[in-house]
């Protein structure tokens, strides 16, 4: 625990050094806009003292002006000091957002935090800001406690008997580290709870066919309203914490101007009451309950950020991804020996497979439904934890390496391939200055994807919605898959199922011409007879049962 | 500047539509609160009385008496904020959630659902949950508190116009000018919020697709990239929502710049008062204080009418994609039935496109009630368009789709899932158990249902085997299925059902060669008596049909 708050207070420390100019100037002119009022309110006392005496004179006058004139400033500071902090927060939190989303991206699903999609943008979008947020509040911390001094002083020296009780605004701070406890806790578990019903949501939209057209759509979204109301007993819990907390210090200032007055009460009898003292006191008093205030809510807000780091940081990973490496010579031979996959839990393991493949070779992985052939590609490419067995590279070693397992060498397109919101050539080159016309044009053409045919209207403009690319069939989603792959040259292409969708001409089709216009290493998951046939190697993968009759499909 | 007027109108119907359950809380609310903001106005007046007679020389008692009764105005002031901040946040959160209803519901149940399943998740997911938690947030921690500043503000001004009239007028008018001004602003900033909202679940959207994308990025060797254009598109962003959160943030020195001003006002009458005789120190004082109390509650009100304006754009949103209020909206048109037994199923000249791309071109074939379709072509021929009309997913743009002789857009969805089952290759399977999945959520089937649905697929030992049996978690976030095994959970999932026209959309393309016999098999026994539309690559599994049709092209090209 103690460790981990030590890195968190390292974490903001590196974020603000890494804008340290807009830190410090944020923190200039918000040290501006807090100090002024404790400047006007000790010209407005000494302005009082002038008026008490009639007749008003033209220094009373020109206290005045001051006091307006200083507030006019502050209005042009606010206006600068705003501008300021939504540069501080938005930075800060972008930067966040990109960093873990790095991190995240660079890390195969299996292996990356085991969380639905929604839940992960939500902590994206929410924890980047929560800590954004808390940044800035830290420029607050540092000026505010200088400014608490010079206000105490000022105090003291006016009368340090009636200054003494404010002592007991402090004593707020003991009953707000309560409070903060509780803050946070309910925090964690309102994220938690929102975070599963953001994944709720995400997995019933994404389903909104099947339960529509099933009549479920009702019954889904009546069990989803009884999740917003668990959700609620705890939100209401967290946010009256909250407000306890910020209206403790509210009402401190109540309370404080209660005791100054009380105070003068007392010592009237010294005969020294003057109006202006009591407004002095009475202005530092409240400005001191609102600095006591924000310090509470900072406390909260301390532990909300943790609380966002925590859950920010499981998504980033331990390490970061490595790059691509540049060392891995082109293959002349993939050796694979025992390969054994570790099966999710409860299912049986595929037994251990072994194979070799040379460019120009075409492997087929085949098997029966269930048997793990997916798995062991996944395996293979370092995609799935818990994997054993050799993989060498031209005989080196590179078993759950995956920045030699991987782009440039490797070429992959998996089963049930994801695309991105855009036109069906931004999903070819993905940002790829390297995907050139006429690479895209020979990766259409060997997937049997025409532009401008009776399929593809639109060619290479069609719009891809969305991630499942639901406007086209499953069979063009496979080729789209596969001409992405082929876009980027490798030595080992590996296809993870991308026939099954595709009638038995475009699959021959496809199959005949493919590995031959593309000479490197095959390594192709499918059940496709006429692939089976054209085959070097065949490995069958089947699964490690005591008794294979057990499983009948 | 009408559309922003009914914009605004319309989302401050919907504001008042989701208030109305909550109404009884939200009045409670209100009183509590009056008593909090008459306890804040209390408190300068007892230190006017206080200064006055501290100066005027009086006995200590009455002094002390004066400031033990300014500490329980005080106390029961502080208790009052308290509660009625509860009732608010609980009242805020109801409205939150009954809005995210609505809005899911929309989308669930009500849009399109070719146009929901072509929109990104992230991005729907943003503006359902993400409004939704934007408006709760803003009434709870912000809309009650605005009300109290409010009337604190008033009551300051009644106040200060009781002890010098002019004083409290000139307040009154600068009040007046400022809201004028204000509102102006506010409507700018709620149209940059609006500007900010919507890149912002662009945005968001490419992330998700990203996310669900990890793997095919990560081996591509293109998961920079999509960090990277994430780092442009959030570059971009800081500038929309820059200009939109400062547009709302510029009440703070506005309203700043005002309390400047009340201050020369309330001084300038003040000190002449003073001057003349007809007004005491004291009662400067509570000027002073007044003026002060007015400060807190306008400083608060900016950042307060900003969460409030960023509220007011999401109902605006909201209010666009919601229908009107249907309780005294459109009668509900009248209930269509289908006939008893087996339903024929008809396409009459039907042409469908999506813009001006033609998908389908004139087509047009009848089933016979308890005869059976095979469609076959190759990729790209419209026959997931055949199966997307026959749902009544879309609007044919020519002709007619009828099951049972009635027109499948003008059949409710309940009595269409009642008699009509579809099979498809695009189903989805559900975070959630197995049971689950296979019932759609619906408790009220049995698990010996269930049972012997699965022993007729020759998957009960499959599912014997899993760790937790039916109530193993399968999906996303639990076990990953191989497609195969999510075909068992579909097919399951059609058979528990019982129907009259069977769709089958590509559904046993990825089963072994002993499952599909089997399927085949199970096909022949289910098709009995059953109107049976089947999509098909493969003409192994179609030879159980009384009929084929090929299609190419969107046209059928042959039918035997």
């Amino acid at each position: 625990m103690n460790t981990e708050q030590l890195g968190f207070g390292r974490f903001l420390r590196g974020a603000a050094v890494r804008v340290k100019g807009l830190y410090l100037s944020t923190m200039a002119v918000w040290s501006t806009i807090y100090g002024v009022p404790l400047i006007i309110g000790a010209l407005i006392a000494a302005m009082l003292d002038h008026a008490a005496h009639p007749p008003v004179t033209a220094a009373t006058w020109w206290l005045l002006g001051a006091a307006v004139a200083l507030m006019v400033l502050r209005a042009v500071a606010l206006w600068i000091g705003l501008q300021l902090t939504f540069v501080l927060i938005f930075r800060t939190s972008a930067w966040i957002k990109t960093e873990v989303l790095g991190r995240l991206l660079g890390r195969p699903t299996a292996l990356g935090p085991a969380r639905g999609s929604g839940e992960i943008l939500n902590r994206l979008r929410d924890d980047s800001d929560e800590i954004g947020g808390l940044l800035e509040w830290t420029t607050d911390l540092i000026y505010r406690s200088v400014l608490l001094v010079i206000a105490v002083a000022v105090l003291a020296t006016a009368d340090l008997v009636m200054t003494i009780p404010l002592v007991l605004l402090a004593g707020g701070l003991v009953a707000s580290v309560m409070l903060k406890k509780r803050v946070a806790a309910t925090q964690a578990e309102t994220r938690v709870r929102q975070g599963m019903i953001s994944a709720e949501i995400t997995d019933t939209l994404t389903g909104v066919r099947d339960l529509r057209l099933a009549g479920a759509m009702t019954g889904r979204l009546a069990g989803l309203y009884r999740r917003f109301a668990w959700r609620r007993t705890v939100q209401l819990r967290h946010q009256i914490y909250l407000d306890l907390l910020s209206d403790l210090f509210y009402n401190l200032v109540m309370v404080g101007t209660g005791v100054v007055l009380l105070t003068v009460s007392l010592s009237v009898a010294r005969g020294d009451f003057s109006a202006g003292k009591l407004v002095l006191f009475l202005t530092y008093a409240s400005w001191l309950g609102q600095q006591m205030y924000f310090f509470g809510k900072i406390l909260a807000r301390y532990q909300s950020g943790r609380v966002s780091y925590r859950r920010l940081a499981e998504l980033a990973g331990d390490e970061p991804p490595r790059p691509a490496s540049n060392d891995v010579r082109p293959l002349r031979e993939l050796t694979v020996t025992d390969l054994t996959c570790a099966a999710p839990v409860g299912a049986t393991a595929p037994r251990p497979v072994s194979f070799q493949v040379r460019p120009g070779e075409l492997v087929v992985i085949t098997g029966e439904l269930g048997s793990g052939k997916s798995l062991v590609v996944r395996s293979l490419l370092g995609l799935q934890p818990g994997t054993t067995g050799s993989i060498r590279w031209n005989g080196a070693e590179v078993a759950g390496d995956r920045s030699r397992l991987g782009a440039p060498r490797v070429g992959y397109a998996r089963q049930q391939a994801k695309f991105v919101h855009g036109s069906l050539l931004d999903n070819l080159t993905l940002g790829s200055d390297d995907v050139t016309p006429a690479r895209v044009e020979a990766a259409m053409a060997a997937v049997r994807l025409c532009s401008g045919s009776e399929e593809l209207p639109r060619g290479l403009d069609t719009w891809i919605d969305s991630g499942t690319a639901g406007q086209l069939s499953g069979g063009q989603r496979q080729r789209l898959s596969l001409a992405r792959m082929l876009c980027r040259p490798a030595d080992l292409y590996v296809v993870d199922d991308c026939d099954s969708s595709l009638d038995g001409p475009t699959a021959r089709a496809i199959w005949a011409t493919l590995p031959r216009q593309w000479p490197a290493a095959w390594i192709v998951v499918s059940r496709n007879e006429d692939l089976l046939a054209a085959a070097d190697v065949v490995v069958n993968v089947t699964r490690a049962t005591v008794d294979a009759g057990v499983l009948s499909l | 500047m009408s559309g922003t007027r009914d914009s605004r109108s319309a989302a401050l119907r919907l504001l008042l539509r989701e208030i109305r359950p909550v109404t009884g809380t939200a009045l409670i609310a209100l009183a509590v609160l009056t008593v909090s903001v008459l306890a804040t106005l209390a408190g300068p007046m007892l230190v006017q009385r206080f200064v006055d007679r501290a100066t005027g020389g009086t006995t200590q008692s009455v002094l002390i008496t004066i400031a033990v009764w300014y500490l329980v105005i005080a106390v029961t002031g502080g208790a009052a904020r308290i509660c009625s901040s509860y009732l608010a946040v609980h009242a805020g959160w109801r409205i939150a959630d009954s809005l995210r209803m609505r809005l899911l519901h929309h989308v669930a149940v009500e849009a399109p659902v070719l146009e929901v399943e072509n929109r990104p998740v992230g991005q729907v997911l943003e503006q359902v949950s993400g409004s939704a938690d934007i408006v709760g947030q803003a009434i709870a921690t912000s809309g009650f508190r605005m009300i109290s500043n409010v009337l604190v503000g008033a009551g300051t001004v009644v106040a200060m116009s009781l002890v010098v009239p002019q004083a409290g007028l000139g307040i009154l008018v600068l009040i007046v000018v400022v809201c004028f001004v204000l509102t102006r602003l506010s409507r700018r900033s709620r149209v940059r919020w609006e500007k900010a909202r919507g890149q912002q679940a662009k945005l968001f959207g490419f992330v998700g697709d990203a996310i669900g994308a990890r793997d095919d990025l990560l081996m591509l060797g293109r998961s920079r990239w999509a960090a990277d254009r994430t780092r442009a598109d959030l570059a971009a962003l800081l500038h929309t929502e820059g200009r939109a959160y400062i547009s709302g943030r510029i009440f703070w020195p506005v309203t700043q710049l005002c309390t400047a001003v009340f201050f020369a006002i309330g001084f300038g009458f003040g000190l002449r008062e003073l001057q003349l005789g007809s007004i005491t120190i004291g009662t400067l004082t509570m000027i002073y204080l007044y003026v002060n109390l007015l400060q807190g509650p306008l400083e608060d009100m900016s950042s307060q009418s900003g969460q409030m304006q960023q509220m007011f754009a999401v109902l605006a949103i909201a209010a666009r994609t919601l229908p009107a209020e249907t309780a005294t909206g459109t009668p509900e048109p009248p209930a269509v039935s289908l006939p008893d037994g087996p339903l024929g199923i008809e396409f009459d000249h039907v042409t469908f496109g999506y813009g001006d791309t033609p998908v389908l071109r004139d087509v047009s074939f009848t089933v016979a009630p308890g005869r059976s379709l095979g469609i076959v072509g190759p990729t790209g021929a419209g026959k997931s368009t055949v199966i997307n009309l026959l749902c009544g997913l879309g609007e044919p743009g020519q002709g007619r789709v009828r099951i049972g002789g009635v027109d499948v857009r003008r059949l409710p969805p309940l009595e269409f899932a009642r008699r009509v089952t579809v099979l498809s290759q695009r189903a989805h399977v559900f975070s959630a158990s197995v049971y689950e999945n296979i019932t759609l959520f619906d408790d009220s089937v049995s698990e010996d249902r269930v049972w012997q649905v699965l022993d007729r697929l020759n998957a009960a030992d499959w599912v014997r085997d899993l760790p937790a049996g039916l109530r193993t978690r399968v999906g996303a976030d639990a076990r990953t299925l191989s497609e195969g095994e999510s075909q068992v959970l579909v097919g399951a999932r059609a058979l528990l059902r019982p129907y009259s026209v069977l769709v089958v959309d590509e559904g046993t393309s990825r089963f072994d060669a002993e499952t599909e016999r089997s399927w085949t098999d199970l096909l022949e026994l289910v098709m009995r008596d059953r109107t049976v539309v089947m999509v098909e690559h493969r003409m192994a599994t179609l030879v159980g049909v009384d009929e084929l049709m090929t299609m190419d092209g969107g046209r059928v090209v042959g039918a035997k």
